[in-house]
């Protein structure tokens, strides 16, 4: 063999790498089905139903533009005794392999969430193609979310993103929840998903609390707020505060939260730490530049913080979940005294105290209240109702 | 004379690092987590010691007798007939470790990445690379090392270092909840891995003359503890207590990135890597097992049996493990005793009775 005919062969070896790669698994993106969110429910006959949002190749959107109606998306569901046959299903239905890595939504319908998600959460970890970082939701029924097509967007489930960004909700991932699932409190919980009627956006209304696996209580917009802000999974949150029965409004941010368990006299009592800043954007009370003014109105925002707070927590308890990661928290810092006692009996009866430090950075871009007559603007010194209200609050 | 070519200090130390952090990584940290649970970061110290005996096992036997390996040293040690029998069960050993190998790496890429390709081929893939790069001799072992490991250890370092602000360093604490057990337990299966460091008494012969092995080797170990160090932490920082049932743990941990929404889906990233580590410990398993049968066989030269060895090497691969659950359980088990007792405690017997041996010489004397 000449040395050519070596070198050549050698070469053309090297340029088929690039046209050879995967083997057996090679994949072109005209034979992809582009999965962006999966919906899993159960059916009335115990049989589970996974449902996909795939993507319209835009060429085909251009083409017959009619007979999609102008929808980027398409949903497809595949129906099974668990959820392994129905993906199954689903892939057979389908004229193209599905392809699962840009699936950053999963949605668990409520029928589902009621009998038990474990299945669902141990398939969803073990198949390859699945993210961990994929954001898991709860709905009444998850077709529904992937279904709409708002018209601003390309996909309906695009805009959940967006909301945790703003960092007032938090999305919880897999991963998350399998090390909720497992850890010692064995509770967690998902955002649940409202539709807005008239953009069709899908958003988070609420949470899910899960015990084990099972749903067992659903909470409202602000509970669930509260569940995030112990968990330390909250950045920033928009309050309303009460003062002088008018509303003072504040946007709190760069919010941190400790949870700081202590043992006295066996005695069990965790001690929740919330530090942050915050800024007025609203302004009812009629009371400008005061020094004291920020004293108080930080009193008034960390008092509606223990209020909110304690209630979602003493909900819970009453419930004896613990959504709240506080059996992690004691666990780590008194692990023997941990192995003593049964969560059960001590979780109800914990006390717990939530210690809000906001300090009031910024009031906007006014410092005194706008659209109030100079002359009726109030102090807070030498008014004596409000040293009245000041005294009510510190108390 | 059956190998010509020669290696730096440097090399050594590279092809170290590679056989111990290639698939140390991989699958390792998963078995170490089931026995060790929390307490997991802390188990790579304990192997690192085991990993300091192999060392110092193959430095004493090397002192004893400089210019061989151990192979050739057994028959002197024991006499002609124990020493060949220990001999034999060192090519079984060194077989049953490249074919388990081989068969963590292939299981690895199907499992993750080319599920529809046969295993035969993602095996036999591999097995032939390295049979070429095992033909090519220590020197070539040596280079590729050279020029992999830089590779790794950046992507790798990049890697964890963007996988740090998915760390919740709750996941640490409680600290040695069982006490140092659990840690312990887990340390025996990273010892597995550590104990490694022992087919150093391979490259000896090879080594140009004036290097600082013992400086390049403790280097290498010392490398080798930081990352499975930095491998563990962030698996258990990551994926909490029960990280354990991800099988391929840190590359779960790979995949779980997400910087700044940009820094995403780096797992492509790692995977490469890894295959380039991974040939070099396959490679370097397959040369030292056709050398050590050869020096057995008393050939001339080691050449001519690399392809049985890799054939060899893949049915093993096979048959240690049919599946990835027998491999683990195998690993667990009986694995940690074989290789503990052919990488620590045989050398440990020999270079005792090598010892006294000398010793009786010069006395006779």
């Amino acid at each position: 063999m000449t040395l050519f005919v070596r070198r050549s062969i050698i070469i053309l070896l090297i340029i088929s790498i690039l046209f050879l790669p995967g083997c057996w698994d090679r994949e072109e993106l005209n034979t992809l089905a582009i999965i962006t969110a999966i919906g899993i429910d159960i059916l009335p006959n115990n049989d589970v139903e996974i449902s996909v949002q795939e993507i319209i190749p835009q060429s085909n959107i251009e083409n017959g533009g009619n007979g999609t109606g102008g929808k980027k998306t398409l949903v497809q569901s595949g129906v099974g005794k668990t959820i392994f046959d129905a993906k199954q299903d689903l892939q057979e239905k389908l004229g193209r392999s599905l392809f699962w890595g840009h699936a950053e939504v999963i949605i668990f319908g409520k029928r589902l969430a009621e009998k038990g998600i474990q299945e669902e959460i141990d398939f969803l970890s073990r198949f390859p193609e699945i993210r961990m970082r994929a954001k898991l939701y709860v709905i009444d029924d998850p077709k529904k979310v992937l279904e709409a097509s708002p018209i601003t967007e390309n996909y309906s489930v695009r805009p959940l993103d967006a909301s945790t960004r703003l960092g007032t909700q938090a999305m919880i991932d897999l991963n998350r929840t399998i090390q909720m699932l497992v850890g010692k409190s064995g509770a967690f919980f998902l955002p649940w998903l409202k539709i807005s009627e008239t953009s069709q956006i899908p958003y988070i209304e609420g949470g899910a609390v899960f015990k084990q696996d099972r749903l067992i209580e659903q909470i409202s917009g602000r509970e669930f707020r509260a569940l995030l802000w112990i968990n330390d999974k909250l950045e920033a949150a928009v309050l309303s505060v009460p003062l002088q029965n008018k509303e003072v409004g504040v946007k709190i941010y760069g919010s941190k939260t400790k949870l700081k368990p202590q043992i006295k006299n066996g005695k069990w009592r965790m001690l929740v730490e919330i530090k942050g800043e915050d800024d007025i954007y609203l302004n009812e009370t009629g009371i400008g530049k005061d020094p004291e003014f920020t004293k108080v109105a930080g009193k008034a925002v960390e008092k509606e913080i223990q209020k909110q707070l304690i209630q979602t927590v003493s909900k819970l308890q009453k419930k004896n979940v613990d959504a709240f990661g506080f059996a992690d928290a004691f666990h780590q810092t008194y692990p023997h005294e941990w192995h003593r006692v049964d969560w059960k009996d001590i979780f109800p009866r914990l006390e717990v105290v939530i210690k809000p430090q906001i300090k009031l950075r910024r009031t906007g871009m006014t410092d005194e209240p706008v659209g109030i007559p100079t002359e009726s603007k109030k102090k807070v010194k030498g008014r004596h109702f409000f040293c009245y209200d000041l005294q009510s609050i510190t108390c | 004379m059956q190998e010509t070519g020669r290696i730096t200090g440097q090399q050594m130390a590279f092809i170290l690092y590679c056989v111990v952090s290639s698939t140390g990584t991989l699958i390792l940290p998963s078995l170490t987590g089931a026995l060790a649970k929390r307490d997991l970061w802390i188990s790579p110290i304990w192997g690192a010691l085991v990993g300091l005996i192999a060392l110092l096992l193959a430095f004493g036997l090397n002192r004893l007798y400089p210019g061989e390996n151990i192979i050739q040293q057994a028959p002197r040690i024991l006499g002609f007939y124990l020493g060949k029998f220990i001999g034999f069960f060192y090519l079984i050993s060194l077989i049953i470790l490249a074919g388990s190998n081989t068969y963590q790496y292939t299981e690895f890429i199907k499992t993750v990445f080319l599920p529809r390709t046969p295993e035969m081929v993602i095996m036999g893939s591999i097995i032939f690379v390295c049979g070429l790069a095992a033909r090519g001799g220590v020197e070539l072992l040596g280079r590729s090392a050279q020029f992999v490991t830089p590779i790794f250890i950046l992507i790798f370092t990049i890697l964890i270092i963007l996988s740090i602000q998915a760390w919740d360093a709750n996941n640490f604490f409680p600290v040695m909840e069982h006490g140092v057990l659990p840690s312990v337990r887990g340390g025996i299966t990273q010892s597995l891995w550590f104990s490694e460091l022992f087919l150093i008494s391979f490259l000896f012969p090879f080594i140009i003359k004036g290097e600082k092995k013992m400086r390049w080797s403790l280097l290498s170990l010392f490398g080798v503890l930081l990352t499975l160090l930095l491998v563990n932490m962030s698996i258990l920082a990551v994926f909490g207590i029960e990280s354990h049932i991800y099988i391929f743990a840190f590359f779960k941990v790979t995949r779980y990135i997400s910087y700044a929404n940009f820094f995403e889906h780096l797992d492509a990233f790692s995977l490469a890597t890894w295959i380039l580590v991974i040939y070099v410990k396959i490679a370097f398993l397959i040369y030292i097992t056709s050398l050590a049968t050869a020096q057995w066989l008393h050939l001339s030269n080691y050449r001519p049996i690399v392809w049985p060895i890799c054939l060899l090497a893949g049915g093993f691969g096979m048959w240690t493990a049919p599946t990835i659950f027998k491999l683990m359980t195998y690993l667990r088990s009986t694995g940690s005793c074989q290789f503990i007792v052919f990488l620590v405690i045989i050398p440990a017997l020999l270079l005792l009775i090598a010892f006294f041996r000398k010793r009786m010489e010069v006395r006779a004397r």
